[in-house]
């Protein structure tokens, strides 16, 4: 069953990616992603419809969804060991802005579309990742 | 903390469980020790102490000493306000970094080496001698004594309902609403009922005054400076309306500021049905009011007076818990404000050169992080058994002794190891 569920995204991604790209170089990259599956929906019609194929990533990625003060999944902590690379995409329903503390990085957030941060997490502690303008607690990144 | 959303950024690791074993188990055999193994006359004095060599003494009460100590309050104060009127908005103003860090964590290390350093650079005491000077500075009316410490645990209370609760904790808006509305609560107050005022109402003359306490140089009533150890410091405090609810007030906020960091509960409070702020609101006051009535079954055992003469026991556990809580914000937040105060108001200026600087938060070692901050809270458990001990000996006869502090000594093991608890899983 996984292997079903995982294709149905990566298909729809990678015929977007050859739709908005009008050429043919992307699929095999989109398909080399797994991770890009975990949240994504599982009717090609709820597909993000601008989302570009990503290319492979050697790393942590974490992907949240926020509605009004909803923020999905719900917070937690996420562990990630010292040296590794994180990626954080956010989609948000409002303008806002994504902010990564302790690391400083940020990102413009516009209403519907996913906005990206990408570091190595090379700083031990906790770090809190929030938007600025709601207050809102997207989750507690931890490195050790 | 972040003793918001925008101050601080990293916070500390969890501690191991090896610590927290270790910690609890401590704390638990210091408990029993301070039970079975100790004392049964009291042996702590306000009155005990070595007298400091007689330069200190004069260095201490020395006009110019008096003077530079206000002087740089009064003008760290007005720089504070100019940046925050003045300056960025938000974490990218030094004001808010130095009242939330350099001033209010400050104020406890501080105090914990100096004793009631506030009450020395309070800049309302030097704007109440100006008022003074034109008034004649007679007092209109008596501070009542029934008043005691209440008007600074509602001070205490509303500083920490801002630092942890109140959305735009660091816009200087906020920062000068806030202080706007103190400053003219202590100055009418002052102007009233003279400096005793400052003494019993000032939040954070109190605060000091309590952490003092534990300093290793203290002042006796006659005025001599003394050498002394923080049980003989502690036992100084007597009871006082209000006394019980001040501490209840730095316990409580403080176990708040750990329990919030927890994802869980920050869960709780952006899908909760209430408004955020108000549900934050409930979750602090709650937390304080645990801690006052959990404390007050658990002293009125040693009798009607027990909850205000056994209350300087808490002080060191509070140390304890904002020593684990705040060190390493300490540590790194100050070095950001300084980075900030070096371009004060976003102009791209480099007043202090250090505007390249960047702070290292691998400074500390984790290892060490872990020790210090069950340390603490191990530590002020011990003082404030043994303070407890002592105390209860002198109230009670020596057959009830033993029983009238069960209570409150179960009551230290859960505050501790629930304080230890939180370190590790939040």
């Amino acid at each position: 069953m996984p292997s079903v569920r995982v294709l149905v995204p990566v298909l729809a991604l990678s015929l977007l990616a050859v739709s908005a790209c009008g050429g043919g170089d992307e699929p095999e990259t989109a398909a080399s992603t797994p991770a890009a599956t975990a949240t994504a929906p599982q009717t090609p019609d709820a597909a993000p419809t601008d989302t570009p194929a990503t290319p492979a990533f050697d790393g942590e990625e974490f992907t949240v969804t926020i509605t009004g003060s909803k923020v999905a999944p719900r917070p937690s902590i996420q562990k990630v060991a010292k040296g590794t690379k994180v990626r954080i995409t956010v989609t948000a329903d409002a303008d806002d802005e994504l902010h990564v503390h302790g690391y400083d990085k940020s990102a413009a957030l516009k209403a519907g579309e996913p906005a990206t941060v990408e570091f190595t997490a090379d700083v031990s502690g906790r770090f809190e990742v929030e938007t600025h303008g709601a207050h809102l607690l997207l989750f507690t990144l931890q490195v050790s | 903390m972040v003793i918001a959303h925008g101050i601080g950024g990293r916070q500390d690791l969890p501690i191991p469980l090896e610590v927290l074993m270790i910690g609890a188990a401590l704390a638990v055999l210091a408990s029993f020790a301070a039970l079975g193994l100790t004392w049964q006359r009291s042996k702590f004095r306000a009155d005990a102490g070595r007298p400091v060599p007689a330069w200190l003494q004069a260095f201490a009460d020395s006009r110019v000493t008096r003077t530079v100590l206000r002087l740089v309050g009064v003008l760290g104060t007005l720089a504070t306000i100019v940046a925050a009127a003045f300056g960025p908005s938000g974490n990218a103003n030094p004001a808010p970094w130095t009242v939330y860090v350099i001033f209010w964590v400050g104020l406890v290390f501080a105090s914990l080496a100096f004793g009631p350093v506030w009450k020395l650079l309070n800049p309302l005491r030097a704007v109440h001698r100006g008022i003074a000077l034109l008034s004649g500075g007679k007092p209109l009316a008596r501070y009542p004594a029934g008043l005691g410490y209440w008007p600074a645990a509602v001070g205490l209370l509303a500083f920490t309902w801002m630092e942890l609760v109140a959305p735009d904790r660091v816009e200087g808006w906020a920062l000068l609403t806030w202080f706007s509305i103190y400053a003219a609560v202590m100055i009418v107050g002052s102007t009233v009922f003279g400096t005793e005022f400052f003494d019993k109402a000032d939040p954070f003359e109190v605060y000091s005054s309590f952490i003092g306490r534990m300093a290793p140089i203290g002042r006796h009533e006659d005025g001599h400076l003394v050498f002394r150890n923080p049980f003989d410091g502690l036992v100084g405090l007597r009871p006082a309306p209000g006394l019980v609810a001040v501490l209840c007030v730095m316990l409580g906020s403080t176990a708040y500021d750990g329990f919030t960091r927890s994802p869980w509960w920050v869960g709780q409070v952006q899908d909760g049905p209430l408004p955020p702020t108000l549900m934050s609101t409930l979750g602090m006051f709650a937390l304080v009011l645990i801690v006052a009535v959990t404390y007050w079954l658990c002293t009125y055992s040693a009798g009607p007076g027990g909850p205000g003469e056994l209350a300087h026991s808490l002080i060191p556990i509070a140390v304890g818990y904002l020593i684990a809580h705040y060190f390493s914000l300490f540590f790194y937040s100050s070095q950001s404000a300084f980075i900030l105060w070096s371009d004060p108001f976003g102009t791209n200026a480099d007043y202090l050169g250090v505007g390249d600087f960047a702070v290292n938060f691998e400074l500390l070692p984790v290892w060490l992080l872990a020790v210090v901050r069950a340390g603490a809270v191990v530590a002020g458990h011990i003082f404030g058994v043994f303070s407890a001990h002592d105390r209860a000996v002198a109230l009670l006869p020596t057959r009830r002794a033993l029983t009238g502090q069960l209570p409150l000594l179960l009551l230290m093991v859960f505050y501790t190891v629930g304080g230890l608890f939180l370190l590790f899983a939040t």
